[in-house]
């Protein structure tokens, strides 16, 4: 009998007796229950606070007679924003919140690339947001495709929210483009948006897979249809972004039409324990960014 | 407490719970026999793969392609299944705390010396190897499949099981 056969017959043997929790259903099902309320016990106490400050500026604001409110936008969040119209001026108010003490909350795995990648970041961010800009899915997204991607004038092309807490926001890398990137976000009324996945139709990724957990050199594959069949892809590590990155190289696809790509990416030991495989094309006309797919990866130890 | 909804009652409905259940039903039990394989106890092996299944019904909505999910969860019991030796080893280290074994309980008494010996050479294996060989002689998944579950290509999977069948051939040849 060869090792192999062994062994096939040896590990079905050693779990061939193990029976399954009957309860092991429910268990789930309580466990996402205790997840969800978890989440939400910090909402409410997070939506609390906000409608108090949100109060106290608005009454603040009502005393001036030269002001006129014309928008205050619901209270969902640590961080409002009321816009001011005067005879002169217009006035925008950040009011934030910070001193209210949370309950714990649940440590979920987090899937973040940009610009939190962790609940702890998330969590900082909440206590000192500064302007709040990541309060706002379509500032969050447009700042990725700058910051991360390296666009140079992204638009929004659309905007989704779900009934969840996530959001798709399609963006271009400039108003006069037709190519488009699909960002995806997680965040909610509950916390601040991150990046967790971004994809074009012209660069599809098969290898890695998401979230999967990689090693130096990576090896990439998947189809793509790129100028001069060109696509290049970059290893970032947490933290990293565009113009930084821990390793990266050029693989060839299709140029005219869609065709297959693969390659193997070498890349320096990394710091953090997750980052991103990022998969970009350059513009023909003036070689900025114009589309990118980017895939959320853990190092290997 | 536990909730009261069965997994009948969550087949029958619709919308992701639904989805989930449906998984459930179809994989749970050869995923805590994988992990089972992996960690040796069956109780660390229901957490392991209980949690892989909290976080698939929780992120559902991220799951573009619901086929794939059986893949995503392989991948997610496989990592839970890793934190959970290292956090064995960091507790042997600290506090040379013993964990049950399945083979050292019941299932020992009714195994055949010659599965015991190998499941043991399996268990000296190196992390890789263990899951690689697992994955493909226990799950029977295809070197594609495999590598998708590790996160690693194909050419690493095969490096895996060659070099994991010979190390256990050289372990059970030795005791003889």
């Amino acid at each position: 009998m060869t090792v192999e056969e062994r062994l096939r017959r040896a590990m079905d043997d050693e779990v061939a007796s193990v029976e399954t929790d009957p309860a092991a259903w429910q268990r789930v099902q309580a466990e996402v229950a205790r997840r969800r309320r978890a989440r939400m016990a910090r909402v409410s106490l997070l939506t609390a606070a906000a409608l108090v400050a949100a109060s106290v500026a608005t009454v603040a604001l009502a005393t001036r007679d030269d002001a006129r409110q014309v928008e205050t936008i619901p209270a969902g969040r640590d961080s409002t924003t009321t816009t001011i119209e005067s005879s002169t001026t217009t006035t925008t108010i950040e009011t934030t919140t910070t001193s209210v003490a949370t309950p714990p909350a649940e440590r979920e795995p987090y899937e973040g690339i940009w610009p939190f990648t962790s609940q702890a970041e998330a969590d900082a961010y909440e206590a000192d947001p500064g302007v709040g800009m990541f309060f706002d899915a379509e500032a969050t997204a447009l700042e990725f495709a700058r910051t991360y991607l390296g666009m140079p004038d992204p638009v929004r092309d659309s905007l989704t929210r779900h009934e969840d807490e996530g959001a798709t926001v399609v963006v271009r890398p400039k108003a006069a483009s037709p190519v488009k990137t699909r960002l995806e976000l997680v965040g909610g009324p509950d916390g601040p948006w991150t990046v967790w996945s971004a994809t074009t139709e012209h660069i599809q990724v098969d290898e890695p897979g998401f979230e999967s957990v990689i090693g130096s050199p990576v090896h990439v594959a998947g189809t793509s249809l790129a100028f001069e069949a060109v696509v290049r892809v970059e290893v970032r590590e947490d933290g990293q972004a565009f113009g930084q990155s821990l390793g990266a190289s050029t693989v060839m696809g299709g140029g005219t039409e869609v065709a297959p790509f693969r390659g193997d990416i070498a890349f320096d030991t990394p710091t953090k324990r997750a980052g991103a495989v990022v998969f970009f094309t350059d513009s023909a006309e003036d070689g900025s960014i114009v589309e990118a797919t980017v895939v959320r990866v853990a190092f290997a130890d | 407490m536990i909730a009261s909804v069965t997994l009948d009652d969550a087949v029958a409905g619709d919308g992701a719970v639904a989805e989930v259940a449906a998984l459930f039903r179809a994989e749970y039990r050869s995923l805590v026999r994988l992990a089972t394989l992996l960690l040796g106890d069956r109780g660390s092996a229901e957490e392991v793969v209980q949690d892989a299944f909290v976080k698939l019904q929780l992120g559902w909505r991220r799951i573009r392609e619901p086929e794939k999910a059986p893949a995503w969860l392989r991948s997610a019991v496989l990592n839970g299944a890793r934190s959970q030796l290292r956090h064995r080893d960091v507790r042997r280290r600290h506090l040379e705390v013993v964990v049950d074994r399945v083979d050292s309980a019941e299932a020992g008494a009714i195994a055949s010396d010659e599965h015991r010996r190998v499941i043991a050479a399996l268990r000296t294996l190196p992390e890789r190897q263990r899951e690689a060989l697992a994955l493909k002689f226990y799950l029977d998944l295809s070197e594609a499949e495999t590598a998708t579950a590790m996160g690693v290509s194909a050419g690493s999977v095969k490096t895996h099981v060659h070099r994991g069948l010979a190390a256990l051939a050289s372990i059970l040849e030795e005791e003889r």
